[in-house]
């Protein structure tokens, strides 16, 4: 019950844990040309991929917060264990190519690498912005789908948190649990629906308000030049 | 136009196969309050969705009969259309909210009208520290704070609101009437489902009272014929030394959400055999957030806990604790293999939830599923009890069988530690904690 809840709750701090600020309050255009250099940054540092996580991490830090940091760490760590330790146990058993630990470990920073990107690009997706982007292009009847979606996950999984935790002090057993923790969650849709009828079933027609923040705005330029000028010094074969 | 704000002959709405309210006639000018009371269950909720006509978009639910608000048919008109003359607070606020962020959620019910939205207004409603916070990690009493200050900036001519200030703290709940009364002054019309129709006395409302979802009195606001505050219950005499024997300690706690500053400061509490703690304070003061850490379901930043015997949180939405999925499951698990079916009966009749014990939890009402969750943590036999807003949502009926058992657990060795609002709980517990700037003090 604790591991489940413990993943929920890092999926939690990951991705909802902050409202329209930090990085989310930076224009879309410079927040999709940072995750793309972000995951070219991975090409140059194929042999030390332990450095894209470290300038990312400092990204997270400056730009998010350091919860987001730990919780994101440790969420794609996960898949990075994964991968690096089966990789190296099949080796081991003769199932595949033997590869060395230190092999290994290079396999987990790569996938933990991409986790981490893909967990960063959800962070600082801005629901308002999407929302705005659908009402100026004439999709005012979909722009409350982002909104509505950064609401009720985390909602969700807050609920199903509790209700785990819970659980835990009745004495139940994590599998016993997960049913009802779920049903709350199916039950917290139909009553959301049934509360906001008149505001799901009517088109959104003018722009949310936000703002974006300076030193936000010029992290991410920084942020930009930085991995440009990497990039540029691996094509001309400097690095 | 109209001096008519809502004209309704409700024929027959509900459930098919379950509860329904029948033959109710109501009519409600510009001008004018109505206050909708009953016991809970009684159908005060049903008759308010079918007026707004929601009842059609519950599972098995269905209406006959008319309803005109503002001079139009919500049952057949866009939604749009009805939106802009009407605000509604539902009774469990945690379901009324869409916005990610309070400013957000302000913000919303405007951009559905095509209006700009100020939400420096937010203030207003004591909001205004919150404008980026995000919606999923506010008290009920400030989600419920939010939902009044979309419901009523907006603009719309008629209000609808199932319990309205239930999890609001009592200056809350006086600036929300006086805000209630300049929106009727102003020519506006509501409609008001609670428990307590007291409250709103001052607006001169009509009154209309319901038992099982049938009209039993409707007319001018007559204080006879709303439920009188509960009585009775005592404390044992033989529970002198209560208190004594310590069955919960929290000592110098400190508690920080993520990336915000601390909500409690140095808090110290304890709870012995026998006693009652209330634990009251404004919205968004951390009362909640204490239940969860004395629960450990949060473990605090600094601070050490010591728990003897089982506990229990019951939290605010009371859905989060069943296990069962009917009320007679979730009982049946509660009392364990060496319970018997005598017991089980019992504590439903206590509990008033004896008809509905069959019922899927999703298609009862809000006060019969905190019945149920109090019914299941009673019999289950937990030392500590952690109750979290207990009463919402209950009548002056029910809340005397609520208190009786509070009272008995307590008299037989509990410990209770009870976060509310509710006026009607205050005499029974044996101290008092406020807290306010993540201080807690007790007397």
């Amino acid at each position: 019950m604790q591991i489940i809840g413990a993943l929920v709750g890092l999926i939690y701090r990951s991705l909802f844990m902050s409202g329209e600020t930090g990085l989310k309050t930076v224009p879309s255009v410079l927040k999709i040309t940072l995750i793309i250099l972000s995951a070219l940054t991975y090409i140059p540092f194929y042999s030390e991929p332990y450095i894209p996580v470290l300038i990312l991490s400092i990204i997270g830090l400056l730009g998010l917060n350091r919860w987001w940091v730990g919780a994101s760490l440790a969420l794609s760590s996960i898949p990075g264990i994964w991968y690096g330790l089966t990789a190296y146990l099949f080796g081991f058993l003769g199932f595949a190519a033997h590869i060395s630990p230190i092999d290994a470990l290079m396999i987990y920073f790569r996938t933990t690498y991409i986790s981490f990107l893909v967990l960063f690009a959800g962070s600082i997706i801005s629901p308002v912005q999407l929302s705005n982007f659908l009402i100026k292009i004439g999709l005012g009847d979909k722009a409350i789908t982002p909104i509505i979606l950064w609401r009720t996950m985390p909602a969700g999984l807050h609920d199903m948190m509790e209700s785990l935790a819970i659980g835990t002090l009745k004495g139940e057993k994590a599998w016993k649990r997960l049913g009802p923790a779920t049903a709350s969650m199916i039950e917290y849709s139909q009553f959301v629906w049934e509360n906001n009828y008149y505001r799901l079933e009517s088109p959104l027609k003018a722009l949310l308000p936000y703002s974006s923040e300076k030193k936000y705005i010029a992290l991410v330029l920084a942020s930009i030049l930085i991995e440009t000028s990497i990039l540029v010094l691996y094509v001309l074969g400097i690095v | 136009m109209s001096q008519v704000a809502v004209k309704a002959k409700v024929s027959e709405a509900g459930y098919k196969g379950g509860f329904s309210v029948k033959d109710v006639f109501l009519q409600v000018d510009y001008g004018e309050a109505l206050i909708i009371t009953g016991r809970s269950g009684s159908g005060k909720s049903t008759l308010l969705k079918s007026l707004l006509g929601l009842i059609r978009l519950s599972r098995n639910g269905y209406f006959r009969g008319e309803v005109i608000v503002s001079g139009i048919n919500p049952y057949r008109v866009k939604p749009e259309k009805i939106f802009q003359m009407i605000g509604y607070i539902p009774q469990d606020p945690w379901y009324g909210v869409l916005g990610h962020t309070v400013e957000t959620e302000y913000c919303l019910s405007f951009s559905v009208l095509g209006l700009q939205c100020n939400p420096s207004r937010l203030s207003i409603y004591g909001l205004g520290q919150l404008r980026n916070h995000i919606t999923y990690g506010l008290s009920a009493g400030q989600i419920q704070r939010l939902l009044w200050a979309s419901s009523i900036d907006k603009g719309g001519k008629v209000f609808f609101m199932d319990e309205p200030g239930v999890y609001v703290d009592e200056q809350g709940k006086k600036e929300f009437i006086d805000l209630v009364e300049r929106h009727i002054e102003n020519g506006g019309s509501a409609i008001i489902v609670d428990h307590d129709p007291l409250l709103w006395a001052p607006l001169s409302p009509k009154l209309l009272v319901l038992e099982n979802g049938r009209t039993v009195y409707k007319g001018v606001f007559r204080e006879d014929k709303v439920p009188a505050p509960p009585e009775g219950g005592s404390r044992s005499k033989t529970m002198e030394n209560r208190g004594n024997n310590v069955l919960l300690i929290a000592d110098n706690i400190w508690y920080s959400y993520p990336g915000q500053k601390p909500v409690l400061k140095g808090v110290s509490i304890t709870a012995g055999k026998g006693e009652i703690i209330g634990v009251t304070g404004p919205n968004g003061t951390g009362k909640s957030t204490l239940l969860k850490i004395l629960a450990g379901i949060y473990k605090p930043s600094k601070g050490t806990i010591m728990r003897k015997g089982k506990t229990i949180l019951i939290p605010e939405n009371p859905l989060l604790y069943f296990s069962g999925a009917t009320i007679k499951e979730e009982l049946e698990l509660a009392c364990g293999r060496y319970c018997n079916e005598e017991k089980i009966k019992a504590v439903a009749e206590e509990f008033g939830i004896t008809h509905i014990l069959e019922k899927p939890l999703a298609e009862t009402s809000s006060g019969e599923r905190r019945r149920a969750a109090l019914a299941s943590a009673f019999l289950a036999g937990y030392d500590v009890f952690l109750f979290d807003e207990p009463s919402g949502g209950l009548d002056n009926y029910i809340i005397k069988n609520v208190i009786d058992s509070i009272l008995a657990a307590a008299n037989s060795g509990k410990a209770v530690v009870i976060a509310s609002h509710d006026k009607r709980l205050y005499r029974i517990y044996d101290k008092t904690c406020v807290i306010e700037g993540g201080i807690l003090k007790c007397k």
